[in-house]
């Protein structure tokens, strides 16, 4: 049984009311990806709120800073890299990569804090086909750096703190939604879901266990940019999604199909563009959008996110 | 989202009339849709509403819009009322046209942008660093739209457009005009919905007054004002030449009218007090040339179309109906007249070819058709990375022009290779693929915004002639295109022209006049005659005459001047740095060996350097050194000059006391300028210890006399007769038609057969005996004289310096009305000497 009723849900964040459901398009900061930076000026025109990542928002220099609401989740994908391990401490945990000064709850906060409007606790990836013990070793620490973090958020702060989830399946979705629902956070964000989007089963599963404990706040998941699971996840009572597909789609030269929802190779697009509505198409044409370059990737781009959302009925009424 | 109060509101106060094409429009859905719109609604029908509609919807949305006009006139005047309804923090002037405007900054906060096409064209270039507000650019509103047909400024407008639409596909573009016939091909190019309406706010009436010669215009502009001025109305007329402008208007203030003139020549003083009494109402008859066509407002009852040909800058022509209309349009000021008349002057015998009250204006038509504006902006693309290899040019930028739309199929490969061959791109090879960059001449082409033409002219200039004079640097700069006003040259003229430069140094003058057409093949005997005229009266300016001196001896205007002096520095800082680029390039060739060479072309840029500092800041050669020093300007510089330091040198030998002294400047300020100029002498001595004040110059053997006309018949007046021709012809009367009028010449022969000329032109009438119109029976009668000598000497290939040829190249001028007619032109008379010739076999 599906309930069809999307998100009515709303939070205020120190860039104005940010309303669900709604699509954030990730941007990374200090030119690895230049097509991110050409992009970055245009997302506000669709999205409520943009997506970084803490590993690429260090990078950003405050006049960067876009002036819409930014979510800035933990990093906490560093934890996969090789050569990377956990250190614990009493109360929380910290990742050491070979890169850099270890990855610290407390430094993820005060960053956050600084430069977000909404922040993600650190949590710890729990990849399909870890072991029971670990996983569970993995979702402690998860919920002990939540609950660090709500302790240590500061209240004056105008950041909106979303306690991080890490599950594999709807009983251990249950066990971290119950100990972190009882606590003070603003919203939720589900991790690792992107190795098992082949299995959405799996993710509707641990979201339908999510959301009979927790019916209120808002819940956020990570790293979802296909366009279908996408529509599914809003239906199954998700809030917002994140992404960079849209860009790396254009990078390869994939064009969103806005009435399939499927990314399609620019070779096969044919008529499509003529049916696409989206300014982009009705200004420039497929020879355009298929040729490299900044400025032709960047339509692809953009029209890629502006299918998106309209194949996901995100289009911005006001 | 945008609290003060709405246009509509402040404007209008409770009006809930909207003229009826604003209302279409609202119908139309264009205030909320976003699409794009192309708008073509006559004079004064309420197109600002349409362009602020568009602005308050970005301001809705957060975003911000950008408008550009043509006119600085016009965009001043929009900021000064959009500072007042949107609040003066929103709106920014960003135009730039002069050198120091150049500078100036970026949009930042503001949401209201005004600017000219050329100084967005600019922000997109460099679109990467300006991407922070560009992105937020909701509509480009383009007034007075019919801009695109423009020969110079068209295409620049056009290509911008399709930059923009590229780096911010969001931007709704809106096209407002009074007179677009073609507006639904625009719309097509554009993808735009499109708006056509004839409503006017006033009726206007038209007719067509015609004269039967040209000394009655006088009195039937009188009758046309007296009329409108008993009826309390106010005129203005349209003349074509900003003498005639002159002369009319004293004519009419000895008859008793309130007349004044306006035109482009007018000095900043004299304009501003002009508008204010066109604002105070004190003016009756005002005469214009074309300067109030679009923008400045003289609202007038009755619009009188004096000349109905026009002058383009290069050649006269007819009238366009574009033209006409937009001059018409200002007729009849709503709320006042219950119509605007409209009168064209024409003479009896206009053909008709061009039914101004009925035809609707010219097609507009890309001005990328001209092979110099498809180069430069082709090169644009590649130095803004717009485009990176010639595929992208062909669709990023080509198929997406209006040119192509119109039939433009110029092949993009000759316009690469074109900027292959000139060395303004180069190719390079990376993953198998073949990428076009700038080359460092690209990029004075594209950062100093002179175009391809210019550095092309520059390149062939400085591997033609090895050593330039001043005069030659002069030259060039005033043969270079951006190099404008470009000052008529008149026949009447050469004599005096030809006796001013006989004594100046000057390799192009020494040069052959084959030799010159081989190396400045592009470059028009008219324009080549002007820029000599241009480079003697920079080089006299140089030498110390004042504008004003000069504006006399030459019969232009300071305003002219002013800004032919400004443009030409400008050229030459491009050209600095295009000859410094030349010179390291040979140098890099030559073998190490050939020192002295490399040294020789490392001056003609030095060169370049100095003129740019004579001209720009009036001083002498000695005294350049001063205003190398940052804080020295040309004011500081006068004042220290008059104060009796006039170099460098002795600047840098004075001490600070003198210099705080002369300048009346704080005791800081001197010793800086102490310093800086003492650094200054110092680096200038460690780049070439034998500097002296002035560079030694290789003598030059002159001829002592200028070749002269050898007739007594006056070669001008034979080149017209050469324009005429003649319908009918008999022993006793020729007639002679192509003329401003037809003509008739009179045969009288004695006892002896020998023929006597006379003929009813008002030349012959002042006495001259050999007017155009005898010539030219002379020549329909084989009764030729000296006419066919002159004619061969004419035809003969000579070879002489150009020094001695003005009047030959002169001759070479082409026909005053043939680019409109498109009919042959004998230049050179050969139908009458092969005639002569055939007749002696
Ligand atoms: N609805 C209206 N009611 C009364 N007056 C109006 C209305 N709309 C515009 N006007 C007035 O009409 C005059 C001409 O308007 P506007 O300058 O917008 O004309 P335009 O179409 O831009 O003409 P042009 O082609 O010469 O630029 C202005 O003085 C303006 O204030
Ligand atoms: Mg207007
Ligand atoms: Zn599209």
């Amino acid at each position: 049984m599906r309930t069809t009723a999307t998100s009515t849900r709303s939070i205020e964040t120190g860039h104005g009311r940010l309303v669900f459901p709604c699509f954030m398009p990730v941007t990374t900061f200090g030119g690895a990806f230049p097509l991110d930076v050409v992009a970055r000026p245009y997302l506000s025109r669709f999205a409520p709120a943009l997506m970084a990542s803490h590993y690429y928002a260090q990078s950003m220099k405050k006049p960067e800073r876009p002036n819409h609401p930014l979510f800035v989740d933990s990093g906490g994908f560093a934890s996969l890299f090789e050569g990377s391990s956990v250190e614990e401490h009493g109360d929380m945990a910290c990742i050491c990569t070979k890169y850099g000064k270890p990855l610290h709850p407390a430094e993820v906060l005060t960053f956050q804090q600084e430069y977000a409007d909404i922040g993600a606790t650190l949590d710890f990836l729990i990849p399909p086909g870890t072991d029971e013990q670990e996983a569970k070793h993995k979702q402690g620490l998860t919920i002990k750096n939540a609950l660090w973090a709500a302790g240590h958020h500061v209240v004056e702060s105008s950041m909106r703190l979303f306690a991080s989830l890490q599950a594999w399946n709807a009983e251990s979705a249950k066990q971290i939604t119950e100990k972190l629902a009882a606590l003070n956070f603003d919203g939720f964000a589900l991790g690792g879901m992107v190795p098992r989007v082949r299995t959405p089963k799996v993710i509707f599963e641990i979201i339908g266990a999510i959301r009979e404990i927790e019916t209120d706040r808002p819940l956020h998941v990570f790293g979802i940019g296909n366009p279908k699971l996408i529509r599914a996840l809003f239906e199954q009572g998700v809030d917002s999604v994140d992404s960079s597909s849209f860009l790396q789609n254009a990078v390869n030269k994939r064009y969103l199909d806005p009435h399939r929802g499927e990314f399609v190779p620019l070779d096969e697009v044919g008529s499509a563009i003529k049916a696409c509505p989206c300014r982009v198409c009705q200004t420039l044409d497929v020879e355009y959008l298929r040729l490299e370059g900044a400025l032709n990737n960047l339509a692809l781009a953009l029209h890629n996110l502006a299918a998106l959302h309209s194949y996901c009925g995100l289009e911005r009424t006001e | 989202m945008c609290n003060s109060p709405s246009v509509e509101e402040t404007l209008f106060p409770g009006a809930q009339g909207l003229f009826p094409p604003q209302l279409a429009l609202l119908e139309a859905g264009y205030k909320s849709s976003g699409e794009n719109w192309v708008i073509s609604a006559p004079t004064g029908s309420g197109k600002t509403l349409m362009a602020e509609w568009a602005i308050e919807q970005a301001l809705r949305e957060g975003l911000s819009a950008v408008y550009l006009a043509p006119l600085r006139a016009i965009v001043h005047e929009k900021h000064i009322d959009w500072e007042k309804a949107y609040g003066p923090e929103k709106v920014g002037l960003f135009t730039g046209e002069t050198r120091r405007e150049r500078a100036q900054g970026r949009p930042r906060k503001e949401q209201v942008l005004l600017m000219t096409p050329e100084k967005l064209s600019n922000y997109l270039l460099s679109w990467k660093s300006n991407l922070a507000w560009l992105s937020r650019i909701a509509v480009l509103i383009v007034d007075e739209a019919h801009l695109l047909g423009d020969c110079h400024r068209g295409a620049a407008l056009e290509t911008m457009i399709g930059r923009l639409q590229r780096i911010n596909p969001f931007a709704r573009i809106v096209a407002l005009s009074g007179t677009l016939s073609n507006a639904e091909e625009i719309a097509g190019w554009l993808k735009a919905k499109v708006y056509v309406s004839d409503w006017r706010p006033v009726v206007l009436q038209k007719k067509i007054v015609r004269f039967k010669s040209p000394d009655q215009k006088l009195d039937l502009l009188a009758e046309e004002a007296a009329d409108c001025v008993t009826g309390g109305g106010k005129m203005m007329a349209f003349v074509n030449s900003r003498k005639r402008c002159e002369q009319m208007t004293l004519k009419l203030i000895e008859r008793g009218f309130k007349a004044e003139f306006f035109h482009a020549g007018l000095g900043q003083a004299a304009r501003k007090s002009c508008q204010k009494r066109m604002k105070e109402g004190a003016i009756e008859v005002l005469l214009s040339t074309s300067a109030l066509e679009m923008g400045v407002n003289f609202p007038a009852r009755k619009v009188v179309i004096y000349d109905s040909f026009s002058f383009d800058g290069e050649s006269f022509g007819p009238m366009t109906v574009q033209r006409f209309q937009q001059c018409a349009g200002r007729a009849g000021r709503p709320g006042y007249d219950d119509k605007g008349e409209v009168v064209l002057f024409l003479p009896i015998w206009d053909p008709g070819k061009i039914d101004y009250l009925k035809s609707p204006p010219e097609p507009i038509r890309s001005g990328m058709f001209s092979t110099d504006s498809l180069l430069r902006e082709a090169l644009a693309e590649i130095s803004g990375r717009l485009s990176i290899t010639s595929e992208h040019l062909e669709t990023n930028f080509a198929s997406r022009t209006l040119w192509r739309i119109q039939g433009g199929q110029h092949r993009l490969e000759t316009v690469v290779s074109s900027l292959l061959e000139s060395g303004m791109i180069r190719e390079v090879q990376k993953n198998c693929r073949t990428y076009l960059n700038e080359t460092p001449l690209g990029r004075v082409a594209t950062q100093m915004a002179v175009s391809p033409g210019t550095i092309n002219l520059w390149s062939m200039i400085y591997h033609e002639w090895e050593w330039l004079e001043d005069f030659d640097v002069l030259l060039a700069g005033c043969l270079s295109r951006e190099s404008t006003p470009v000052l008529g040259f008149n026949f009447e003229e050469i004599d005096g022209m030809t006796d001013t430069i006989m004594q100046i140094p000057s390799s192009i003058l020494d040069s052959s006049s084959s030799r010159l057409s081989k190396a400045l093949r592009q470059i028009s005997a008219k324009r080549l005659l002007a820029a000599v005229k241009m480079a003697a009266l920079l080089h006299q300016c140089t030498r110390g005459d004042t504008l004003d001196l000069l504006a006399k001896r030459y019969d232009c205007y300071p305003t002219d001047l002013i800004n032919l002096k400004q443009n030409v520095a400008w050229v030459l800082s491009a050209a600095e740095r295009v000859l410094q680029i030349l010179a390291k390039q040979q140098a890099a060739q030559n073998e190490p060996e050939e020192h002295g060479e490399k040294e020789v072309h490392a001056v003609a840029a030095e060169k370049c350097n100095r003129l740019r500092l004579m001209i720009e800041y009036g001083v002498p050669a000695k005294s350049v050194g001063l205003v190398r020093v940052g804080r020295i300007g040309s004011k500081r510089a006068r004042l220290l000059i008059a104060g009796g330091v006039d170099t460098l040198a002795k600047l840098a030998a004075t001490n600070a006391d003198s210099i705080q002294r002369i300048l009346r400047i704080r005791a800081l300020g001197a010793q800086q300028i102490l310093s800086d100029a003492q650094k200054i002498l110092e680096e200038e001595q460690a780049e070439d210890p034998f500097a002296t004040e002035s560079t030694p110059m290789p003598l030059n053997k002159h001829v002592a006399s200028p070749w002269r006309w050898p007739f007594r018949l006056d070669p001008y007046r034979l080149r017209r007769a050469l324009e005429l021709s003649v319908p009918h012809c008999s022993e006793e009367c020729v007639h002679v038609v192509g003329g401003a009028e037809p003509h008739t010449v009179k045969i009288d022969s004695d006892a002896s057969h020998r023929r006597s000329y006379s003929c009813d032109c008002a030349d012959f009438a002042k006495g001259t005996r050999q007017c155009k119109h005898v010539m030219r029976a002379r020549l329909e009668l084989n009764d030729d004289g000296e006419i066919l000598e002159a004619l061969r000497l004419l035809q003969e290939q000579n070879d002489r310096p150009l020094r001695y040829g003005l009047s030959e190249i002169w001759m070479r001028v082409g026909k005053l009305f043939d680019r409109f007619t498109g009919r042959e032109v004998d230049y050179v008379g050969s139908q009458f000497l092969n005639r002569a010739r055939t007749k002696t076999r």
